[in-house]
This record gives structure tokens, C-alpha cells and sequence, in this order.
């Protein structure tokens, strides 16, 4: 394993188009984001066994948070922004060729501003759909 | 494309309520016209409006929708608008709100799991209600009249106990390309006293009543 400068990742978003993903665009100004990939599971530790507590996988899905530097002319940004009630598509890279990638909702934007600081924007992506491992 | 300094950003709220006749709208696409000044969009939803083609009231039967925080009317696709589009009506006209040392907008989407049995097992969700918070923070003691245009005071304090919804609007960047609007009810209204300090408040606002006869429903964005 070797290690990957953080600042050789990115994160894609694309629209929704007819229920592909259109065409990505690197989210601009984005020092940070964070991919949580999840399983969930079903505890089925047995009577009778040996104390251990088992699971079951179940369902897995993937969300994805953080912040831009807000400009609202940025491509994947204002993806971000115009999905009311409608999905859009983000690819998460983790190194310069690996990904995750899927359909999601954005429920959650935060726009902070702060006199001494810089127009910020907070987001928060749950996939609704199939997981893609690139 | 680079980062705005957030001195830059305004938080506006709406100002004293203005009737306007033969307001004039361009259209935006298809049935869809829009009023033609940025400074008249934000629609009163307690005065009834009329939309007018060449100089005739639009029946209600012909109308799809309205958004009244962009001032945008969409006629039924059989309706054939002749024009010009003209809008019988009043709108706020938006007052910057002074002294704020920083203001959040946090907007939400509820989402209800629908994951089904007899497929890949992935999650799959649904998008359901919508809910949007303001907070700020000012060198205010929260009393500044913010409207000097309507009798009375207006200010953060006097709105919370009157329970008065108020339409806001935050531009990010200050530049006037794409607000967020939306009605909002104050939540609190609270200030910090420290004798080595200047008086400070703190105003938390959430989605206004969407029954409410005086508030149009919930957040959107665009260019103002």
C-alpha cells in the first residue's frame, strides 16, 4: 500500500439524466470531503453458540459530506444547488484512479458566512441506489 | 473561479409590502414568465395578484403554479399567451439587515428509506419534506428598527414576540447572481453582555407556517 497526497483526490458530481449520470464536474474550490461507505447489519447471535456475537450484512450504501469555498458558478456546485427533490450522480476519488461512485440525494446545504472569513458552503449526499467500485 | 470573502455576503429581509399595477414580467421558458425588475420578485402572499395578457385578467383555470419568491407565474400548457405579461399586485423590496457578524442558512431534505426487498441491495431513498434554519449573530442588541419604512418596531426582538413570519434572503457572495429566499418565524432572539465586551445577539429563525395566510411555502433558490 502506498500512500496518496490528499490533495490528488477529487469529487465528481454529475445531474441526473433520465436516471444515468450526466456528465461529472470536478467540484471546485473543495478542501475537504469525506466518504463514509456503510454495511448494515443484523445481529443474529445465536442461543446455544458460543457467546460471540454474529451479524448479518444487509443493505450498503455510501454518504458523502463537506465544504467548498462557495461559488455558485462553479459547474458541480450549482448541480449541487438545483437538486430539489431530485437526484444527482457523485464519484468520490480516494486516490488519482480509485472510486466510488452512485446516485445520490443532497439533504443537507449550509452556507456560512463570516465577516473575517470566506463564503462557505456545507453539503451532505446519501446514495439512493447501486454502489459503483472503481 | 476562486473563493468570495464572506465580508462580501448580505442577508436581507423583506421590507414594507408595495402594490404595483401593469408590472411588467418577460418570459423565462415556456409558459413560464417571470417579472421583469429583480427589485419586485419577492411576491405578497397576502395580497391577491393578477396576471393580465395584453391588458386581461388570466383566469385561475389557466394558471399551473406560482412562485412567488421569484415572482414567476406558469400558465397551463392549453393556455396561449398573446402578451405582453403584466402583473397586478405588491412585492417586498429587500432591506440588507446592518451589523451582522456572521449568518448560517442551513437547508434540508428529509428523506424516507424505500429500500425493497428482491434487489441489489443497495439503499434507495426518497425525498420528502424540506426544512431550512437561519441563525446570526450581530453587534445588535437586537432591537434596531430594521424597517424604517413600516410604523412600528421592526426589529429581531419585537418579530419574535409578535410572531410575525418575515421573508429572508441570503446572498452568499454578495453579487447579486443567486439568492436563497424564504419565509421564516423567529425561533430566539438572545444577547450576551460582558462588561470588557460590546452588547452582541444571536438570532435563530426556522420555516415560517406554510398555513399561514402571510407566508408562501418553504426555501428556493435562483438568480435574485
Amino acid at each position: 500500500m502506498s500512500q496518496t497526497a490528499g490533495y490528488l483526490t477529487k469529487l465528481q458530481i454529475a445531474p441526473d439524466s433520465t436516471g444515468s449520470a450526466g456528465s461529472y464536474a470536478t467540484l471546485a474550490n473543495n478542501p475537504k470531503a469525506k466518504i463514509d461507505l456503510k454495511m448494515a447489519t443484523v445481529t443474529t447471535t445465536p442461543l446455544g453458540g458460543s457467546g460471540d456475537e454474529t451479524k448479518a450484512a444487509t443493505i450498503q450504501s455510501f454518504t458523502v459530506s463537506g465544504d467548498v469555498f462557495y461559488d455558485h458558478s462553479d459547474t458541480a456546485t450549482g448541480t449541487l444547488e438545483g437538486a430539489v427533490r431530485t437526484q444527482v450522480w457523485a464519484k468520490c476519488y480516494t486516490t488519482a484512479t480509485n472510486f466510488i461512485s452512485g446516485p445520490c440525494l443532497v439533504t443537507g446545504l449550509s452556507y456560512s458566512e463570516d465577516a473575517a472569513g470566506v463564503s462557505s458552503m456545507s453539503f451532505t449526499l446519501e446514495s439512493t441506489g447501486p454502489i459503483t467500485r472503481g | 473561479m476562486s473563493a468570495t470573502a464572506a465580508y462580501k455576503a448580505k442577508l436581507s429581509i423583506a421590507g414594507t409590502s408595495t402594490a404595483t399595477t401593469g408590472e411588467a414580467c418577460s418570459l423565462v421558458s415556456g409558459k413560464t414568465y417571470q417579472v421583469t425588475s429583480s427589485a419586485k420578485r419577492v411576491l405578497d402572499p397576502a395580497v391577491a395578484r393578477t396576471w393580465k395578457d395584453n391588458g386581461s385578467a388570466v383566469s385561475a383555470a389557466n394558471i399551473a403554479s406560482e412562485d412567488l419568491l421569484f415572482g414567476k407565474v406558469t400558465f397551463v400548457a392549453g393556455y396561449s399567451p398573446t402578451g405582453p405579461i403584466t402583473l397586478d399586485g405588491s412585492y417586498y423590496p429587500r432591506v440588507a439587515v446592518a451589523a451582522l457578524k456572521n449568518c448560517k442558512a442551513d437547508l434540508k431534505q428529509n428523506t424516507k428509506d424505500t429500500t425493497a426487498l428482491n434487489t441489489s441491495g443497495d439503499r434507495t431513498l426518497v425525498g420528502v419534506t424540506r426544512s431550512a434554519t437561519v441563525s446570526a449573530s450581530a453587534y445588535d442588541d437586537l432591537r434596531t428598527d430594521l424597517d424604517s419604512g413600516t410604523s412600528g418596531e421592526q426589529s429581531f426582538v419585537s418579530l419574535l414576540m409578535s410572531r410575525t413570519p418575515k421573508l429572508f434572503e441570503l446572498d452568499p457572495t454578495g453579487g447579486g447572481t443567486w439568492v436563497i429566499r424564504a419565509w421564516m418565524v423567529a425561533e430566539g432572539a438572545s444577547n450576551s453582555l460582558s462588561a470588557d465586551d460590546i452588547v452582541m445577539g444571536d438570532i435563530s429563525w426556522t420555516l415560517a407556517d406554510q398555513g399561514s395566510a402571510t407566508a408562501a411555502a418553504g426555501w428556493e433558490m435562483g438568480a435574485p
